[in-house]
């Protein structure tokens, strides 16, 4: 018994010293990574070099319709894109707070998307963008031991926090560097059966999920504490005739004071099949308009909100 | 609770402490002290998914305890007949009642419905016991063992109600047989070095499987599955292989588990997989795919049908027989009943032709193993699909359906093709070689595999302790 127990601890020391090694050189290649929009650079410049004033949040749709180089244009101010594909609200949590823990930022654009943002039980689905930062942002174990049981144990694996990543980690360093705004613009050409696609589409919804709830109350919350002006906006979406799956969130809007800019059905898009790739994501063409629409009202807030210090 | 569960990770050395612990304390009474600490721990694992489960357990314990002694002390052969039928239909009875009630109400109701009928018979919204397949099959065994005069009746309860209830297996299997476990509980078993680190060996490879192989694999399964129509013809039969290496993973990862943890308690547990994916034919198939069921259903179906000792004929219709009682254990849903007939055909068709023994020469038998995979791989679409015109609509749509290979990421289909070459490799290594790099004689190379294996799970693995798809039979 003493050898088999001998030999456990050995092979627990082997392990925890190859995790440890693989824990470094793992972080030195995240910090290495430069692919514009690559999955863990955009993390990484997000989390250490971004240095914007308005910041997009919001999962593909975010990242697909908000032009940062228009809307910063309008505001006078520095836009960045840090939307995602597949970004829920615990990503775009901590995304905001990652930049508000270095940065007066004045403007947060939450672009909602009713599945991640508001049902479903997906909470956890974003967790590769998160974990490499774990060291770095204290507030994430906290946001870990909340609301997801035992991660914070995994998290003593320093390779744990790089699960999946290992390719994207390699295939992101070989970009030379360049700047870049997080926006990724759809050129595809708009999909010949996008009618038929919007029409099978279901309506999200369902049992509305509390902690998902709760993150975004917790940021708009954050945001009015320091002085941020915090927007949320449902970008349009083909094929729709309402937005009655955000009630939710306009519940909340209105609870908390803060805008909404509702283009999910407006017709001045909605009706336009060529701003379309899909029902659920506008071409680059389709984003530059609405980005130059949403830009003008922003800058109506920002006109009409008060004036506050940090 | 579940091997690849965060829990394990630290209930299993507290388990495994006490266990020892009593035995090295209480030496005199150290069967008895060992054994009630793993029925203690048997029992308290089973009923933290449900209480009320340890209830049909127990009822299922003492039926077939009784019923054995009942069979075992009847002289009357008439008298014995009518034991055995009453104990074995209590035994089955819950597993019929939470498995199939469902799905023999709907075809009485679809039935009497065609004659005009509308009774209306409530449904039951009860969740399956998990584990209630195998238990019940197991207790059965033994009842029939019993009955046939191949193991005396177990007069002590605390070692049978171990026997039915043992943890390790007790989710997913193996299915043991009375006289391959009992004795290992009745015995006085020493810790053994060389088991448990067997055992050890058995764990990590099993939770490679489970979390590297299945789960990874699971992901483009689950988006194909989800809505085949909208994938294409290639898509949906990457889908088809993809799912028959999944379950591979899946079930065969539970397991290497459950024998490693076996192992580390003392226990040699029947081992469940040889490598099934090497098989030159259906019927080979079977001796190396969940070897526990196909035993028993030899020994406890096939057999007393009369085997092939009754005619060609017969031995035919006991094959098919054999084959949807293997199909109706899987699950209440004409997609496994379906399964089972496709294996028994083609099984029956192998013995027709005189196809079931492996050939010598190499590249038939490379051939031989292509064909057997792909009809496995066939199979398994019903298995799968939700619905038996669903699996019909996927296997058309493989041919039919146009459009380029769904691939959801580069480097998540990267991720799956090394799960799968992994296992290809480690199953021709062990099947065809006799060699494996867990039990490489040079000490570093597999102390660096050991090492290797663990980075894998914590690098690749999909560890958010995702259920195993042979708990849910």
């Amino acid at each position: 018994m003493k050898r088999f127990l001998l030999k456990l601890l050995i092979f627990a020391a082997l392990l925890a010293a190859a995790d440890a090694l693989a824990g470094v050189a793992l972080k030195n290649l995240r910090d290495k990574g430069r692919k514009p929009t690559g999955e863990l650079s955009l993390s990484t410049e997000i989390a250490y070099k971004a240095d914007p004033e308005v910041v997009i949040l919001g999962s593909s749709r975010g990242q697909n319709h908000y032009v940062p180089s228009i809307i910063g244009d309008s505001l006078g101010m520095k836009c960045f894109n840090a939307g995602e594909d597949g970004c829920g609200i615990m990503l775009a949590y901590t995304r905001y707070r990652m930049l508000a823990s270095r940065l007066p930022l004045k403007l947060v654009v939450v672009d909602i998307e009713p599945n991640f943002f508001i049902y479903g039980d997906d909470l956890t689905a974003d967790l590769a963008y998160i974990r490499p930062y774990y060291d770095d942002f204290p507030f994430i174990r906290g946001l870990f031991g909340e609301f997801i049981p035992n991660e914070n144990y995994k998290m003593l694996s320093q390779s744990y926090r790089y699960n999946s990543q290992l390719l994207h980690l390699i295939s992101e360093t070989r970009y030379p560097q360049s700047e870049f705004d997080g926006f990724e613009p759809i050129t595809l050409p708009a999909s010949p059966i996008l009618h038929d696609l919007a029409s099978r589409e279901e309506i999200p919804s369902g049992k509305v999920n509390p902690q998902k709830m709760e993150l975004l109350r917790r940021m708009i919350e954050d945001c009015r504490a320091k002085g941020t002006q915090v927007v949320l906006a449902f970008s349009p979406h083909f094929g729709r005739t309402d937005s009655r799956e955000f009630g939710p969130v306009k519940d909340m809007a209105r609870r908390y004071g803060v805008p909404v800019l509702d283009h999910f059905a407006d017709t001045t898009y909605v009706a336009h099949e060529e701003y379309f790739a899909n029902p659920p994501h506008m071409r680059d063409y389709g984003a530059r308009i609405y980005s130059s629409q949403i830009g003008s009202e922003l800058k109506q807030i920002l006109r009409a909100a008060p004036q506050t210090s940090r | 609770m579940f091997f690849n569960s965060f829990q394990f990770i630290w209930l299993f050395p507290i388990i495994f402490g006490i266990y020892y612990a009593v035995v090295y304390f209480w030496p005199s009474k150290r069967v008895e002290a060992s054994n009630l600490t793993l029925l203690g721990c048997s029992y308290l694992l089973y009923a933290k998914w449900n209480p009320v489960w340890t209830l049909i357990l127990l009822a299922i314990t003492a039926v077939t305890y009784f019923g054995a002694i009942g069979v075992s002390k009847a002289s009357l052969k008439r008298r014995r007949r009518v034991l055995i039928w009453v104990a074995a239909t209590g035994t089955l009875l819950p597993l019929l009642i939470f498995k199939y009630y469902n799905f023999l109400m709907e075809i009485a109701t679809s039935l009497m419905a065609k004659v005009g009928l509308t009774p209306g018979i409530p449904g039951l919204n009860w969740a399956i016991p998990i584990g209630i397949s195998f238990f019940t099959f197991q207790a059965l065994g033994y009842l029939w063992d019993v009955y046939r005069g191949r193991f005396a009746a177990e007069r002590n309860w605390w070692h049978y109600m171990l026997f039915v209830s043992f943890f390790p297996q007790i989710a997913s299997g193996p299915i043991s047989k009375a006289s391959d476990l009992l004795p290992q509980i009745k015995g006085a078993r020493k810790f053994s070095a060389e088991l448990a680190s067997e055992g050890m060996r058995l764990l990590l490879w099993g939770l490679f499987l489970k979390l590297v192989v299945a789960d990874r694999l699971a992901m483009y399964v689950d988006a194909v599955y989800a809505n085949p129509d909208l994938y294409s013809g290639s898509s949906l039969a990457l889908a088809a292989v993809f799912y028959t290496f999944q379950i591979y993973g899946d079930f065969a990862g539970y397991s290497f588990m459950a024998i490693g943890v076996g192992r580390l308690l003392g226990f040699d547990l029947i081992n469940n997989f040889r490598q099934p994916y090497l098989s030159a034919s259906i019927t080979e198939f079977w001796r190396r795919w969940h070897i526990s069921l196909s035993t028993w259903l030899k020994d406890y179906v096939y057999i007393p049908a009369g085997g092939s000792r009754k005619g060609k004929w017969r031995t035919h219709r006991n094959i098919l027989w054999t084959f949807l009682i293997s199909g109706l254990w899987h699950g209440a849903n004409w997609t496994f009943i379906v399964w089972g007939v496709i294996h028994g055909i083609v099984q029956s068709l192998e013995k027709l032709l005189g196809l079931q023994k492996r050939p010598v020469n190499k590249p038939v038998v490379f051939l031989r193993v292509i064909v057997t995979f792909a009809i496995v791989t066939l199979a398994w679409i019903f298995f799968r699909a939700p619905s038996v015109q669903a699996a019909c609509d996927i296997i058309a749509g493989i041919f039919t359906q146009p459009g380029s290979l769904y691939i959801p990421s580069s480097s998540q289909m990267v991720l799956t093709l090394f799960a799968i070459i992994a296992v290809i490799i480690s199953d021709i290594s062990v099947g065809v070689y006799s060699f494996s790099l867990l039990r490489c004689r040079h000490t570093v190379v597999r102390w660096g595999f050991y090492v290797a294996l663990a980075l894998c799970i914590l690098l690749f693995g999909v560890l958010d302790s995702s259920q195993f798809i042979y708990a849910n039979f």
